[in-house]
C-alpha cells in the first residue's frame, strides 16, 4: 500500500511539474503570438472584395526523365498583394517519374509535397516535447535551403507501418524504463509530429480536390489526381499502404461519397438548429462552389428582443446569445446586411429592403464527421480550444499520467468504450476526432477567398491561430512565406544534379530490385532495411538493360491494373469498357506478361468468360499462356476442361498448355500431369 | 346479291371470331420474366446519362441501358407514379396493378394505434426467425384485402423473388451466402475491401444478383425472377452531387449487363424478357441541399396545439443512443406546451405523424369531439367549478355525445358484429393451424406448403391481436354511450374508461380541422347568456390549414428554395357534404379533394366514374372554402389564373396551347386526357395522384351471387381497417423542402407530385420470341397501374378487357384498372 501511495505521490508531483512547465511556456508563447505575427499578418486579407481566384499548374522537367508538377493558387486582382509579388501561392508539388518519354503507361507518381508543411524549428520541437502544451508557440520563420519534406510517397510504401511497429517496440522496451516525464514528453512529441503531418495531408487533399473540381484533368490526369487523393486518404490507415492500385478508384469514390454525405448532413443540421434558435446561417463557398464552412450570426435587434430566451446549444456548442452581456455591448466586428420580404440578402438599394446588423457568433467546419465542428467562437476562443483538446487531454492523461492502456483492465476498457460510444453517437463536441482537417480547409478558404470583408477575415485568422493545439504549426501568413521558400528550395533541388535527379535514380534502382530478385530475397533485403533503421537499402546497379526491363515492368503494371479493373467492373468489355485500351493491355500482357501476377491470370479468365469478342478471347488465352505462373495455367486448364466452351477455345487452350509444358512454364504437378494427358487433334 | 340471311350469318361469324380473339388473352412470346426493381430511379436521370458520352471512349456513360433497352428494347419515356411518389404505396401499385390501398410507408390505425410499418426489415427478420411472421407487413395487409401480387401469378416453385418491401417469405440462404461472399477469397483483396469498409448494405442485393445470374441458366423451370435494389434511392437521399449518384447508376448499369448477359446464355433466352421498373423519381439537384422542416416541433409548440406526438421513426435517429435499437417501437414525443395533457404523453398523444418519403407528411389529429369531452371531463372533475359552469359543461358534454351518438352507436354495433365474425374465422383457422404438421416433407417444402401454413398462422395471430385491440376501444366507446345525464357524476368517472388512451377516434371534419380545439381557452369555460357553454369561446382553437401555410423560415440562403416549407395541404371532402354548394353544371359522383395553398389559392378536384368504370376529373378553382359547425360548406368560386395549387395554368409544359387553355381547363376530362395534358408540367400528374391518394377506391369486387355473411362481415371489417388508417391531413412540402425529422436527407427526397419525383422508369427488352419492339420509345404517358397488366399481357395472362385469365382469376386476380402499354404489346402480338 505504501509503495502504491508513493507511486501515486510521485505521479502527482510529476504531473504538477509538467503542468507548471506547460503553463509557463504557454504564458511566454502566448505573449509572443499576440505581439508577433498577428500585427502584420493579415495584410493578405486586405484585398478588395469580389476578387476572382483560380488555380494553375506548373511543370518543371527534372534531369533523368521526371518532372515536378506544382499547383499554384491565386487571388487575382489584389493590388496590395500583387505589389508584394505575393499573388500566387505554390501549394502542392508532385513528382512524376516519366522515364523521360511521352508514354503515360510507364509513368510513376512518387512524392507529394505540401509546400506549407516544413520541418519544425528547434523551439517548435522543444515545445512539441512539453507534455500538455496544447498551443502554438512560435513560427518557423527561418527556412533553410533544404528541400521540403514529402508528405507521401504515392507508390505503395510500408514505411508508415514499420514506423508504427518501431514506435510500439520503442515504447515497450525503451520508454517504459523511464519515468513519467520522459514517457509523456516522447509520446507528446510523436503525437504532435504525426498530427502536423496529418494536418498537411488534409491540406493537400483539400487543394487537390479543389484543383480537380476547378481545373479537371489538365496536366495531371483525372486518374492521377484520384490516385493521389486515394493514397492520401489511406495514409493514416493501418493497411492502407498496401492497397492495390486497381482499387484506388473505388477508394476515391467511397471517400468522396462519404465526404459529400457528411457535408450535406452538417449543412442541414446547422441550418436547422440555427433556424430553431433564431440565428442567421451563412454558408461559405470554396472556389469549387462547395460549402465546407458556415458562419452563424445573431441580429442585433434579436439580441434585444430575445433577451433571456431559452437557448438549445446542442450541436451549436456556443453560449446562449440571448443572455450574454458581451453581445449587448458588442465591441467586435459587425456587419449590416439588407434583406427583402422573403429574407433573402439583397443589395442595399433594393426597394423595400430592410437592414439588419449582424454579429458573428461562430464558424463551423462542415466536413467534420458526424457534427459541424466549431472552429471559431467569436466570443470565447477557449471554447473551441477546450473542445479540440478534450480527446487529447483524455488520452494523454490516461496513457501518460495514469499509464492506463486501452485494454488495461475491464472497468476501464468498458468505461472508455461506453464513454467513446456515447459521445460519438450523440454527437457531443467533446472527445471527437480532431478538427484539423476543417481547420486546414478554413485556412485554405481564407487564403483563396477574397469575398470576405478584410477586417472580418483578419479576425477569423487570428482566432484560428489561437485554436491550434500543435506547437509545430505555423501562422497562415507565415505558411505562405514558407510555401514560397520551400517551392524555391524544391526547384533548386530539382535542378541540382545531386538533388532530385539523384533521388529519382536511387528510387529507380530500388525499384529494379524486384526485376532481379525473387520474393524471398526481397524479404531479406526488407528485413535488413528495417533492422538497419533505414541506413541500408538494397539497390541495383543502374544499367540500360535493367532500365529497359523496368520500363517494361511499369508498363506491365499499368496494363495489369487495367485488366483487373475491367474484370472487377465489367459485364462484357466490348459493351461497357474502353475496348481499345483492353485490347492494348491484353496485347501487351500476351507479349510481355510472363511476370504478371496471379490476380492478372484470374482477371484474364474472367474477361474470357465475359466477352463474346473472339479477338479478345484469343488474346486472353495467349496472355494466360504467356504468364509464367501456375495460376494462369490452372485457368487455362479450366477453360480446356469446360465442356460447354466452344471447341475452338478448348483446342487453343490445349495447344497453349502443351506449349507451356514444353517450355517448362510453372504449373502445379497435378495440372502438369493432366496437361501431359491432353491429346492434340 | 347475297341473301340477307347469309349476310347476317357472315356478320355473326365475324363478330364471334373477333370477340373470341379479343376476349381471350392473346398468345404472347414472353414465357419468362426477369424484373429489375430499382427504388427511386427517375426515368429522366437515366435518359440524361445514356445520352451523355464518355469523352475518353466516345461511348455512352451507361452502356448497358443503351444496349439493352435503347437499342434492343422498348422504354416508356413518360412513366409515372400513379399517386404519391412514395415507396410503400408506389410499389403496392407496381406489384399488384390495383388502386392504392396502402397509402404511406407507415400507417396507423386510429382506434388502436397499431402501426403498419411497411419499410422496416429488421423487425420482420426477427419475427420471421422466431416463426411469428411469414411475410413483410405490406404483403400481410394485401393478403387481408385479397389482393394478389404479380409474383403470385407464378407457382412457388417457379419463381425466385428477392428481398423487397412486398416480400413473401424469407430466404436465409441469401443472407448467409451474401455474408460469405462479402469476403473475397484472395487475402490481398480481402485486406483491401476491409480497409475500404465492407459493404454490408449490399450483402443481400449482391447475392441476389449472383443467384439470378446462376439460376437463369441452371433452373430453367423458373418463370419469374425479381431483383430489388435500393442503392440509388439511398445514395440520392444522402448525396446530391452528380458524381456520387452516377457511381451507383453505373453499378446498376453493370448489374443489368450481367443479368442480360446471363439471360443471353440461358436456354430460354428467346422467350425471356428483362424488365426494368422503378417506383418513383427523385428531387435532387447538385446545386441545392434539400431543407428539412420539423413538423413535429411545430405541432408540439403552443402555436401548433401543444400536442404529444407519436411517430414510427425516432427523431434525430443517428444522434441518439436509443437509435441503435432496431425494432423501433412507437416513438412518443412529449410537448412541454400541452394545454391540457401535460405529462400524459404515454396515454394521450393527440397527433400521429407519418413523415416518411419526406416531401409530404400525413397527420392524424385526435377527433376534436374527443378532445372537447376530455377537456370538459377534466373541468367537471375540478371541485372548484361553479354550479352554473358545471351545469353548462355537463350539458355540453352530453350534447357532444348526442351529436355523435348515431355514428358512434353504428360503429359500436357494426364493429362488434365484424369482430364476432372475425373471431369465428380465427377460431376456425386456429383449428386448422393446430393440424399443421411439425415437419414437412421435402416435396412440400419445395412447393412452399410449409410456408403457406405458416402464413395462415401468422395472419390468424394478427387478427387475434387486432380483435383484442378493437374490443378495448369499443369498451370505452360503449362506456361513453352508456352514460346517463341524470346519474352522471364526473368526479367519480375515470377518464381512461371513457376516452380511450392512445386512440385518435374518427376522422375530423373540415370544420374541425379549421377550428381544432387544442385546449381550454385562456379565460376558461365561458357561458353564454342562456347559461349554455359557449363552445366557440371556451376552447383554444387552431386552423391547421392556415397554420401550416403560414410557416416561414428566416434563413433563406439557397436561391432556388423558397422560405415557405409547406406548398399546400389537401383533404378529402365527402361528396355528400359539399354537393349542395357545388355549381349545378358540375355533377360529380365521388368524394372531392380540397387543396389549400392559402385563403385565395384553393382548388376542388372533383371526380366522377362513368358506367364503364372510367374516371373523369374537374379542377375547380375556389377561394375561402370553409365548413361551419353544422357541416355546411361554403366557398367563393374562382377563375383560372396563375398561383393556384399545382400551378397548371401558368405552366409552359402544360400540353394545352395557351389560347385553348382556359376553355380546356374549365371542362371535365377523362383521366387519360388529363394525364396527356399535365404529365410534363412541373406538378405532373398531381391532380390524378391527389385523387388516388385521398379518394377511396373499392377494395373488393362486387360478386354477382353474393358472398357468405361471415365473409361479408370480414370484408367490411377490412374496409373499415383501411378507412381507419386514413389520415386527416396531407401536407405537401415546397420544392426542395422535406419533413424528415429522423435525420437530414440533404441529398434529395421524394414523396411529392413534382415531375422530378413522380417520373419513374419502365423499360423492357427480350429475346426474339418475345417480340418486344427494339429501339422503341413510347412517348405516350403511362403510370404505375400499367405495369402489371402489361407484363401479364406480354405473357398472355390478361385479355383485351384487362381481365386476368381464368387460371389467375381462380387465385384472386381481378380486372386491372390501368392501361396496357399497347405500343409494346401490339407488336408482340
Amino acid at each position: 500500500m505504501n509503495h502504491l501511495r508513493a507511486d501515486r505521490e510521485a505521479m502527482r508531483r510529476s504531473a504538477c511539474f509538467l503542468l507548471l512547465c506547460s503553463l509557463l511556456l504557454s504564458a511566454v508563447f502566448v505573449q509572443g503570438q499576440i505581439n508577433g505575427p498577428h500585427s502584420n499578418g493579415v495584410t493578405a486579407a486586405a484585398s478588395p472584395a469580389g476578387i476572382d481566384h483560380g488555380f494553375r499548374i506548373e511543370k518543371l522537367p527534372v534531369a533523368g526523365g521526371s518532372e515536378v508538377l506544382t499547383i499554384f493558387a491565386k487571388r487575382m486582382g489584389g493590388e496590395v498583394i500583387e505589389a508584394q509579388n505575393a499573388a500566387e501561392i505554390p501549394l502542392v508539388s508532385i513528382l512524376r517519374d516519366t522515364l523521360g518519354d511521352d508514354d503515360p503507361t510507364n509513368d510513376r507518381l512518387r512524392y507529394v509535397w505540401m509546400l506549407t508543411h516544413t520541418r519544425a524549428s528547434k523551439i517548435q520541437k522543444i515545445s512539441a516535447f512539453v507534455p500538455f502544451l496544447y498551443m502554438r508557440t512560435t513560427n518557423n520563420s527561418k527556412i533553410d535551403n533544404r528541400p521540403p519534406p514529402a508528405i507521401l510517397d504515392v507508390q505503395a510504401s510500408d514505411q508508415a507501418m514499420w514506423d508504427k511497429v518501431f514506435w510500439e517496440v520503442f515504447k515497450k522496451l525503451v520508454l517504459s524504463e523511464f519515468g513519467i516525464g520522459v514517457r509523456a514528453s516522447a509520446r507528446h512529441y510523436r503525437r504532435n509530429t504525426l498530427d502536423y503531418r496529418r494536418s498537411a495531408v488534409a491540406s493537400a487533399m483539400a487543394v487537390l480536390s479543389l484543383y480537380k473540381e476547378v481545373n479537371g484533368g489538365e496536366v495531371l490526369s483525372n486518374r492521377e489526381l484520384r490516385d493521389i487523393q486515394a493514397r492520401l486518404s489511406l495514409s493514416d490507415t493501418l493497411l492502407g499502404w498496401r492497397m492495390q492500385s486497381e482499387n484506388l478508384g473505388r477508394v476515391f469514390e467511397k471517400e468522396r461519397a462519404r465526404n459529400r454525405d457528411t457535408r450535406g448532413n452538417n449543412w442541414e443540421l446547422l441550418r436547422q438548429y440555427a433556424e430553431s434558435q433564431g440565428l442567421y446561417f451563412e454558408p461559405l463557398q470554396m472556389p469549387d462552389e462547395t460549402t465546407r464552412h458556415a458562419i452563424l450570426w445573431a441580429a442585433e435587434s434579436d439580441i434585444a428582443a430575445n433577451k433571456g430566451r431559452k437557448f438549445e446549444s446542442r450541436f451549436l456548442n456556443i453560449k446562449n446569445p440571448w443572455t450574454d452581456p458581451k453581445l449587448t455591448n458588442w465591441k467586435g466586428y459587425r456587419q449590416v446586411r439588407w434583406y427583402d420580404a422573403e429574407d433573402r440578402i439583397v443589395p442595399a438599394d433594393t426597394p423595400n429592403a430592410a437592414p439588419r446588423t449582424l454579429i458573428p457568433l461562430a464558424i463551423y467546419g462542415l466536413d467534420h464527421p458526424k457534427i459541424p465542428a466549431l472552429l471559431v467562437d467569436f466570443r470565447n476562443n477557449g471554447n473551441t480550444k477546450r473542445r479540440e483538446m478534450s480527446r487529447r487531454v483524455l488520452n494523454d492523461l490516461t496513457s501518460d499520467v495514469i499509464s492506463l492502456s486501452r485494454f488495461g483492465g475491464l472497468p476501464y476498457t468498458f468505461g472508455r468504450f461506453f464513454y467513446d460510444f456515447a459521445t460519438q453517437r450523440r454527437g457531443l463536441d467533446v472527445n471527437q476526432v480532431s478538427r484539423m482537417r476543417s481547420y486546414s480547409q478554413l485556412k485554405l478558404l481564407l487564403a483563396l477567398d477574397a469575398s470576405l470583408d478584410p477586417e472580418f477575415e483578419a479576425e477569423i485568422e487570428r482566432r484560428v491561430e489561437h485554436a491550434t493545439l500543435n506547437p509545430m504549426e505555423n501562422d497562415t501568413d507565415v505558411e505562405s512565406k514558407i510555401a514560397r521558400n520551400q517551392y524555391e528550395n524544391l526547384m533548386a533541388f530539382a535542378k541540382d544534379p545531386k538533388g532530385l535527379p539523384r533521388r529519382v535514380m536511387n528510387d529507380r534502382r530500388a525499384e529494379m530490385v524486384r526485376l532481379k530478385h525473387g520474393g524471398k530475397q526481397r524479404t531479406l533485403f526488407s528485413i535488413a532495411h528495417v533492422f538497419s533503421l533505414g541506413f541500408y537499402t538494397h539497390r541495383e546497379k543502374h544499367t540500360p538493360e535493367l532500365f529497359a526491363q523496368m520500363d517494361k515492368r511499369r508498363q506491365l503494371d499499368f496494363h495489369e491494373r487495367v485488366l483487373s479493373e475491367v474484370a472487377y467492373d465489367s459485364a462484357r468489355p466490348e459493351i461497357d469498357s474502353d475496348i481499345q485500351q483492353v485490347r492494348r493491355s491484353l496485347t501487351f500482357v500476351s507479349e510481355n506478361g510472363a511476370a504478371s501476377r496471379t490476380k492478372t491470370a484470374r482477371s484474364l479468365a474472367k474477361i474470357f468468360s465475359m466477352t463474346s469478342d473472339d479477338d479478345i478471347r484469343e488474346l486472353c488465352l495467349t496472355a494466360m499462356y504467356r504468364i509464367d505462373n501456375s495460376s494462369a495455367k490452372k485457368e487455362l486448364l479450366a477453360i480446356y476442361n469446360n465442356t460447354k466452351s466452344p471447341v475452338r477455345w478448348r483446342e487453343l487452350s490445349a495447344r497453349y498448355l502443351k506449349l507451356a509444358a514444353a517450355e517448362g512454364h510453372r504449373m502445379s504437378a497435378r495440372d502438369a500431369e493432366q496437361v501431359s494427358g491432353i491429346a492434340l487433334h | 346479291m347475297l341473301r340477307r340471311s347469309t349476310i347476317i350469318t357472315f356478320v355473326l361469324v365475324f363478330l364471334c371470331v373477333t370477340t373470341a380473339y379479343t376476349g381471350q388473352a392473346a398468345a404472347q412470346g414472353v414465357k419468362r420474366v426477369v424484373i429489375v426493381k430499382i427504388d427511386g430511379l427517375p426515368g429522366y436521370y437515366v435518359d440524361r446519362f445514356v445520352k451523355e458520352r464518355d469523352p475518353k471512349t466516345g461511348r455512352t456513360v451507361l452502356p448497358w441501358f443503351d444496349e439493352i433497352f435503347y437499342k434492343n428494347g422498348s422504354r416508356v419515356a413518360n412513366f409515372y407514379t400513379h399517386g404519391m411518389s412514395l415507396s410503400g404505396p408506389s410499389w403496392s401499385q407496381l406489384d399488384t396493378g390495383q388502386h392504392l390501398q396502402i397509402k404511406g410507408n407507415v400507417e396507423f390505425d386510429r382506434y388502436t394505434m397499431h402501426a403498419y410499418d411497411y419499410l422496416n426489415f429488421f423487425p420482420y427478420y426477427v419475427q420471421y426467425g422466431l416463426k411469428k411472421k411469414m411475410d413483410m407487413p405490406a404483403v400481410e395487409v394485401l393478403d387481408q384485402l385479397e389482393i394478389p401480387l404479380l409474383y403470385d401469378a407464378f407457382p412457388y416453385e417457379k419463381r425466385y423473388t428477392s428481398h423487397q418491401l412486398f416480400q413473401r417469405g424469407n430466404n436465409w440462404e441469401v443472407l448467409a451466402s451474401g455474408f460469405l461472399n462479402l469476403y473475397p477469397g484472395n487475402p490481398g483483396d480481402f485486406i483491401d475491401e476491409w480497409t475500404m469498409g465492407l459493404d454490408f448494405r449490399k450483402t443481400t442485393i449482391n447475392q441476389i444478383e449472383r443467384d439470378i445470374i446462376s439460376k437463369v441458366s441452371k433452373r430453367p423451370e423458373i418463370d419469374y425472377f425479381d431483383y430489388y435494389d435500393v442503392s440509388f434511392d439511398h445514395m440520392s437521399h444522402h448525396n446530391n452531387d452528380t458524381a456520387s449518384r452516377l457511381v451507383v447508376l453505373k453499378d446498376l448499369d453493370r448489374t443489368l449487363g450481367r443479368i442480360w448477359s446471363a439471360i443471353q446464355l440461358s436456354p430460354r433466352a428467346d422467350e425471356t424478357a428483362l424488365v426494368l421498373v422503378s417506383d418513383h423519381g427523385f428531387n435532387s439537384d447538385p446545386k441545392v441541399y434539400s431543407q428539412g422542416f420539423n413538423i413535429v416541433n411545430l405541432l408540439a409548440s403552443s402555436a401548433g396545439g401543444g400536442h404529444h406526438i407519436v411517430t414510427k421513426r425516432r427523431l434525430m435517429l443517428d444522434y441518439t443512443i436509443k437509435g441503435v435499437y432496431p425494432l423501433v417501437p412507437l416513438i412518443r414525443t412529449p410537448s412541454e406546451n400541452s394545454y391540457y395533457l401535460k405529462g400524459q404523453h404515454s396515454d394521450y398523444p393527440t397527433v400521429i405523424i407519418d413523415f416518411d418519403g419526406n416531401e409530404r407528411s400525413s397527420l392524424h389529429l385526435r377527433n376534436a369531439d374527443l378532445n372537447k369531452l376530455h377537456i370538459l371531463l377534466q373541468q367537471l372533475q375540478r371541485t372548484k367549478l361553479s354550479g352554473e359552469l358545471r351545469a353548462g359543461a355537463t350539458r355540453s358534454f352530453f350534447e357532444i355525445i348526442e351529436k355523435n351518438r348515431f355514428q358512434w352507436q353504428d360503429t359500436y354495433d357494426q364493429l362488434s358484429d365484424e369482430l364476432d365474425a372475425l373471431r369465428q374465422w380465427t377460431e376456425a383457422q386456429q383449428k386448422i393451424v393446430s393440424t399443421h404438421p411439425v415437419k414437412y416433407s421435402s416435396d412440400d417444402i419445395s412447393k412452399g406448403v410449409d410456408k403457406e401454413d405458416r402464413r395462415i398462422a401468422a395472419l390468424v395471430a394478427i387478427d387475434v391481436a387486432a380483435e383484442s385491440d378493437y374490443r378495448t376501444y369499443l369498451a370505452t366507446l360503449g362506456n361513453l354511450l352508456a352514460l346517463k345525464r341524470d346519474s352522471f357524476d364526473a368526479r367519480k368517472a375515470k377518464i381512461e374508461d371513457l376516452i380511450a388512451p392512445g386512440a385518435m377516434g374518427d376522422l375530423n371534419s373540415l370544420y374541425e380541422l379549421q377550428n381544432y380545439p387544442v385546449g381550454l381557452s385562456r379565460a376558461g369555460l365561458i357561458l353564454k347568456a342562456d347559461q349554455d357553454l359557449d363552445l366557440d369561446r371556451s376552447f383554444t382553437r387552431v386552423n391547421y390549414f392556415e397554420l401550416l401555410q403560414a410557416q416561414r423560415v428566416r434563413n433563406n440562403v439557397q436561391p432556388s428554395v423558397a422560405n415557405r416549407p409547406v406548398d399546400f395541404t389537401a383533404v378529402r371532402i365527402p361528396y355528400a357534404a359539399i354537393s349542395e354548394a357545388l355549381p349545378e353544371h358540375i355533377a360529380a359522383n365521388e368524394d372531392l379533394v380540397w387543396v389549400y395553398a392559402g385563403a385565395q389559392n384553393q382548388a376542388l378536384i372533383l371526380s366522377r366514374v362513368d358506367r364503364a368504370g372510367g374516371r373523369s376529373f374537374f379542377y375547380l378553382p375556389v377561394a375561402r372554402l370553409s365548413q361551419d359547425a353544422d357541416g355546411r360548406i361554403t366557398f367563393r368560386p374562382g377563375e383560372w389564373r396563375a398561383g393556384l395549387p399545382l400551378k397548371y395554368f401558368e405552366d409552359e409544359n402544360l400540353g394545352i396551347p395557351p389560347a385553348e387553355r382556359l376553355a380546356w381547363l374549365n371542362e371535365w376530362h377523362t383521366e387519360h386526357e388529363w394525364l396527356r395534358a399535365i404529365h410534363k408540367a412541373r406538378y405532373s400528374n398531381g391532380l390524378i395522384g391527389l385523387n388516388e391518394q385521398l379518394g377511396r377506391k373499392p377494395i373488393f369486387e362486387a360478386q354477382d351471387g353474393g358472398i357468405p355473411e361471415l365473409q361479408r362481415l370480414i370484408r367490411r371489417f377490412r374496409e373499415r381497417q383501411r378507412i381507419l388508417s386514413e389520415t386527416d391531413l396531407l401536407v405537401m412540402a415546397n420544392d426542395h423542402w422535406n419533413f424528415d425529422v429522423k435525420g437530414f436527407n440533404a441529398g434529395g427526397n421524394h414523396g411529392s407530385f413534382f415531375r422530378v419525383s413522380t417520373n419513374a422508369t419502365f423499360m423492357l427488352a427480350g429475346g426474339a420470341k418475345t417480340n418486344i419492339p427494339r429501339g422503341l420509345v413510347v412517348e405516350e404517358p403511362y403510370d404505375s397501374l400499367s405495369f402489371v397488366p402489361t407484363v401479364l399481357r406480354l405473357m398472355g395472362k390478361v385479355d383485351d378487357e384487362n381481365r386476368p385469365v381464368d387460371e389467375l382469376q381462380s387465385i384472386g386476380f381481378r380486372k386491372f384498372p390501368g392501361r396496357i402499354v399497347k405500343e409494346v404489346v401490339a407488336t408482340s402480338r
